[in-house]
């Protein structure tokens, strides 16, 4: 599925308007090497490809089934698919389960047609799969429209097929790259959870990012967090927060046992990091696969703007936020701190070096802060905006944080910021545009680097 | 083990929870179960005494007027006996010893749909619910699950002692350990089940109330 020699796109179409002929547009604008076989009874040929007019009558392999075709009419297609042993099927079309009986039952007949043989299912009601590094892009969203991500090393896996589109489209403001994006449907065969536990698996994916609605099968869930979630991060947005269970139950633990609150537990004692909303699901995810594991939660702050500093060090300080520590500096540090910065900087958490500051004096103060015991996190904000402030600051930061301690980055602003975000994160640096966002990524490598610590002495 | 058939109102009573909880180790106050308003001359208790109606139907005592507290003489004892004899007729009613000590805490059990059986700690007793003031975990407890469920509620807070409010973390730990063992060993009929309150002291951790809702 992830990386097929040969695709069929049932439905094909050269309109534009038709989800078929957006597939097939996406196949062939993304490049896909492998060979692709549109297949719609009424063309010989669409977009200079021959067409087929049905699967059979292909008589090649194929690898991967796209079947974008009104759900009754899908049902003998993946029959069909079944009986040429075809291995993957992405079924597109809506009108299965989530549309009544009549669609209930036909998602039954697909679940039977495929169970116990060699086919597997993505979907019905899906919006597709898209996987840069083999150029396979089945999304039903044409690319003029959404700005697909490069190759990166974090898997995406979405119960929604919209919000996790947007998202992909989201992305490219930063410039991060995606494994592969999966949008499971109906999950009428295959569910988040066997995508999980393959994409985990797999070495080039460093980081899995999970939106979820529901989490049917949530034992399996967390055996699949057992075994994976200390070698890469797992990252889920999970939504239904505000259900409460049934008060009819009457004991006090089953009226307070919310599914958000017994979510929020279990998935600390599996070592798995929640997010809050859709760009905190992004932002911990790149987080947590770009940097390594801190050994404590004590950050130092670095700036070149006072108030900057200020607030975050108020965020990372505020007691209902526990997760991180502004660290202390000893005088000896601050000592070193103060011979290279201006009379009128501080020395002191957090540090601001001030509108004087430039390249040079950041990188010796992260020399400082890598040196000392003091110090396991380094917020660093990277502000073009000052005067001795500059492009070349990025390799200051990628390469302290290639060689020591995580360090996070903040550019805020909009102009020569966004350059600066893009630079960082073609070095994998995590950066972002808002204070909050940084003290959050912080506050997720901290939990998750306290989770590998603590499982690292529970075994 | 628990069998449905007992308890067909799906209740397990206060009574009979206590005695599942004793099993596993887990402290309850002293106590005598009265059948048919049968009252005792000598009960071998000390005062001061709770009077509690058993039934497998009230689940909230407190709020239907089913428990006298505070019963210091023999006077008192049987007047009390013969107000919950009047009020609850034909049930059986518990005698017991009354606890005192430093915090109230509440543990718990659901089953949830997603994980199976989940393991709540709250701090405050019947506080806990105005201020969600409660920690969730699996069943399958880490000692690094223990504490950081009790730090994630304010009960952490007096662990350490907090203004003379001393109490057990050993105790509480105990406690938590025995009920995930309950669960693990005869949880399988078991819906939710409360220790509400679990009565802390600096050496001691009693379920002073409890309860468990049975279902296939």
């Amino acid at each position: 599925m992830f990386r097929p020699d040969s695709i069929c796109v049932v439905g094909a179409s050269e309109d534009k308007n038709k989800i078929g002929g957006v597939i097939l547009g996406n196949l062939l604008k993304s490049g896909y090497p492998g060979k692709i076989f549109p297949v719609n009874p009424s063309r010989s040929e669409i977009l200079g490809v021959k067409c087929y007019p049905d699967i059979k009558s292909v008589k090649e392999d194929i690898d991967l089934c796209v079947i974008s075709i009104p759900a009754k009419s899908s049902v003998p297609v993946v029959k069909s698919a079944v009986d040429l042993r075809i291995p993957f099927i992405v079924l597109i079309p809506g009108g299965f389960a989530e549309a009544g009986e009549y669609g209930k039952m036909l998602q039954n007949q697909i679940k039977s047609l495929v169970n116990g043989t060699g086919t597997r299912v993505i979907g019905p009601n899906t919006v597709g799969i898209y996987v840069p590094g083999s150029r396979v892009n089945t999304t039903l969203t044409p690319s003029e429209r959404l700005q697909f991500p490069h190759e990166g090393s974090i898997a995406y896996i979405s119960q929604s097929g919209a919000l996790g589109l947007l998202t992909l489209d989201t992305l490219s403001e930063t410039g991060t790259g995606i494994h592969s994006f999966i949008n499971v449907g109906n999950r009428s065969d295959l569910d988040e959870l066997d995508l999980l536990e393959y994409l985990a698996s797999i070495d080039e994916v460093k980081g899995v990012a999970l939106y979820l609605e529901s989490i049917p099968r949530g034992k399996a869930f967390l055996e699949i967090a057992k075994e994976f979630s200390h070698k890469k991060p797992i990252v889920v947005l999970k939504s239904g927060r505000t259900q409460t269970s049934a008060r009819a139950a009457s004991l006090h633990t089953a009226s307070m046992a919310t599914d958000d609150r017994v979510t929020d537990g279990v998935f600390r004692q599996y070592s798995i990091i929640r997010a809050e909303n859709e760009v905190e699901l992004m932002d911990f995810s790149r987080t947590l696969t770009y940097s390594r594991i801190a050994t404590g939660n004590r950050v130092a702050v670095v700036t070149s703007a006072g108030g900057v500093g200020v607030v975050t060090a108020d965020l990372i300080s505020l007691p209902l936020r526990p997760i991180l520590k502004l660290a202390e500096l000893s005088n000896d540090t601050m000592a070193k701190i103060r011979k290279v910065i201006v009379s009128f900087g501080s020395a002191m958490n957090p540090i601001d070096i001030t509108a004087d500051g430039d390249v040079d004096q950041v990188s010796q103060i992260l020399g400082i802060l890598n040196e000392t015991e003091e110090v396991d996190i380094i917020i660093l904000y990277a502000l073009p905006q000052t005067p001795k402030m500059n492009l070349s600051l990025v390799d200051v930061a990628a390469r302290w944080k290639e060689s020591g301690k995580p360090i996070i980055v903040g550019v805020l602003g909009s102009k020569m910021a966004k350059e600066m975000i893009l630079l960082l994160e073609q070095k994998k640096v995590p950066s972002f545009t808002s204070i909050s966002r940084v003290v959050r990524a912080a506050e997720a490598l901290a939990q998750y680097s306290y989770y590998i610590r603590r499982d690292h002495d529970k075994n | 083990m628990i069998r449905i058939e007992d308890f067909p109102n799906g209740l397990v009573d206060e009574y009979n929870t206590k005695a599942i909880l004793r099993k596993y180790s887990i402290r309850t106050p002293n106590g005598i179960l009265i059948r048919d308003c049968n009252i005792p001359d000598n009960l071998p208790l000390r005062y001061p005494l709770v009077v509690k109606a058993v039934s497998t139907n009230l689940l909230h005592k407190s709020e239907s007027g089913a428990v006298i507290l505070g019963i210091s003489s023999d006077s008192h004892l049987k007047s009390a006996l013969e107000e919950i004899c009047k009020r609850f007729q034909g049930g059986s009613i518990l005698v017991e010893e009354m606890i005192r000590g430093n915090f109230e805490a509440i543990i718990g059990v659901k089953r949830s749909h997603s994980f199976g059986h989940v393991m709540m700690l709250g701090s405050g007793g019947i506080f806990a619910e105005i201020f969600g003031d409660v920690s969730f975990r699996t069943v399958d407890l880490s000692k690094s699950d223990i504490s950081e469920m009790m730090n994630e509620v304010s009960l952490g807070k007096f662990l350490g002692g907090y203004r003379g409010i001393k109490i057990s973390k050993e105790k509480i730990v105990e406690a938590l350990y025995s009920v995930a063992n309950l669960i693990k060993t005869e949880g399988e009929l078991i819906e939710s089940l409360d220790i509400n309150p679990l009565i802390l002291s600096e050496n001691d951790a009693i379920a002073v109330d409890a309860k468990i809702v049975v279902s296939k």
